[in-house]
């Protein structure tokens, strides 16, 4: 009776040892890859392609188990989210094993439909920002599990038509008709060209009809736009110096889009 | 006296070992943990009752040593760090949520979480602290019997 106890002791004392030895080397090992040695990385320079209406983002993920034990399962997800919330693109990376001592790099890619995207923006003229989440789990030594994950992380959108606004509208005459100017100006904040057609409805401050205008226009990233728009006026008795100017903005990316109203005098 | 020193000295070092030392940490080290030491304050709130239960646990098992109550502490011991652990640990998954802060230069608004999962360790563990009940329950057999071969010699007999 008494050997077997003392063989029971002795087995539970050791097995738990081996089991803290264990779980020590293992929180050791992995603090040491993933903190002290950089082992784990996304980021750096993001390749971004821009194609059939598709933003890609690729970033660069770089394991490199420099620790005592394999990693496995590790996976790693990135959800964009719109200023409201929705979910607008999310993107996962799996890798299956990274066994100790070696190292292994991966794309992970990001997909975002400029469609998409765009669902989400209510306004073309003002600049916002999305929500990005970004998370990291993996296995570690098979009998622990880590997840890490980034809320709340601000990815600032530049708005195409970033305070478009009519400055003026004037009237002349050009030897055969009456027409209009309306000086419009904006930025295009966007990450892209913007292209397409402004189309302009001019009223009086009466709320009568007077005359419209189309301007077809092509702006690079980053770039202002101010120019005139000409607006044909069948019956110059009805402009009064002051209303208000109704516009929407076509082009294939964005395709039909009210800019709403803009008031004049 | 002589009886009851050994066992007072011997309640000493095991209730040092079997927890005490957790106590010294931070007067030893104020800064013990460093700018994570605040993300963890509750964490380490239970783990000190959890360590100042072993300690009690320990020393009265040191006192009581050669007697039916230690084994009966011993188990009560075992028993109550299973059940301490699950608690404490949340079943094995952990949960930290840190938020900016001059330790940790997070964007604004942002939150980190930091989930461990450790269950298959705390399973073993559980494995363990039940085959060491097992074992206490088999050495309080083994006290009892061994008492009652003891021979009896009636105090009027020489």
């Amino acid at each position: 009776m008494r050997q077997s106890i003392r063989a029971l002791g002795w087995t539970t004392t050791i097995s738990m040892l081996l089991l803290f030895a264990f779980l020590a080397t293992s929180i050791y090992s992995m603090v040491q890859t993933v903190l002290m040695n950089q082992g784990i990385g996304l980021g750096g320079e993001p390749q971004i392609s821009f194609s059939n209406e598709t933003l890609t983002l690729s970033f660069p993920l770089y394991v490199n188990n420099t620790g005592y034990y394999d990693m496995s399962e590790l996976n790693v997800t990135t959800v964009l989210l719109g200023p409201q919330g929705g979910v607008i693109s999310r993107a996962s990376t799996f890798v299956e094993r990274v066994p100790r001592g070696s190292a292994i790099t991966r794309e992970h890619n990001m997909s975002l439909s400029l469609t998409d995207i765009l669902s989400y923006v209510t306004d073309l003229t003002q600049d916002t920002k999305f929500n990005m989440s970004l998370s990291l789990g993996l296995r570690y030594a098979e009998a622990l599990a880590f997840q890490v994950a980034m809320m709340n992380l601000s990815i600032p959108w530049g708005a195409p038509l970033y305070n478009f606004s009519i400055t003026e509208v004037r009237p002349f005459f050009n030897g055969t008709h009456y027409l209009l100017e309306a000086f419009v100006e904006f930025e295009n904040h966007a990450f892209f060209d913007v292209e397409g057609t402004v189309h302009i409805n001019v009223y009086n401050d009466k709320g009568e009809y007077i005359g419209s205008g189309d301007k077809t226009i092509h702006v690079q990233a980053g770039y202002g736009y101010s120019d005139f728009i000409e607006v044909v006026i069948e019956d110059p008795l009805k402009f009064t110096g002051a209303g208000y100017v109704e516009i929407s903005f076509e082009s294939p990316i964005f395709g039909h889009f009210d800019l709403g109203r803009i008031y004049y005098d | 006296m002589r009886l009851i020193l050994p066992r007072v000295l011997r309640a000493v070092v095991w209730g040092f070992i079997m927890g005490g030392e957790i106590f010294l940490l931070p007067l030893l080290f104020p800064n013990f943990g460093g700018p994570f030491g605040e993300y963890f304050s509750m964490t380490q709130f239970s783990f000190s009752y959890l360590a100042l239960v072993f300690l009690v646990f320990e020393v009265a098992i040191q006192l009581f040593h050669g007697t039916i109550i230690q084994y009966g502490l011993s188990m009560a011991r075992a028993l109550i760090s299973i059940i301490s652990l699950v608690l404490i640990t949340n079943g094995g998954v952990m949960t930290f949520t840190l938020t900016p802060s001059a330790g940790l230069p997070l964007p604004p608004g942002s939150a980190l979480v930091f989930t461990v999962d450790f269950r298959t360790i705390l399973g073993i563990f559980l494995i363990f602290s039940l085959l060491s009940i097992l074992k206490n329950l088999l050495q309080a057999v083994d006290f009892l019997s061994k008492k009652a071969e003891e021979p009896v010699i009636p105090p009027e007999l020489p």
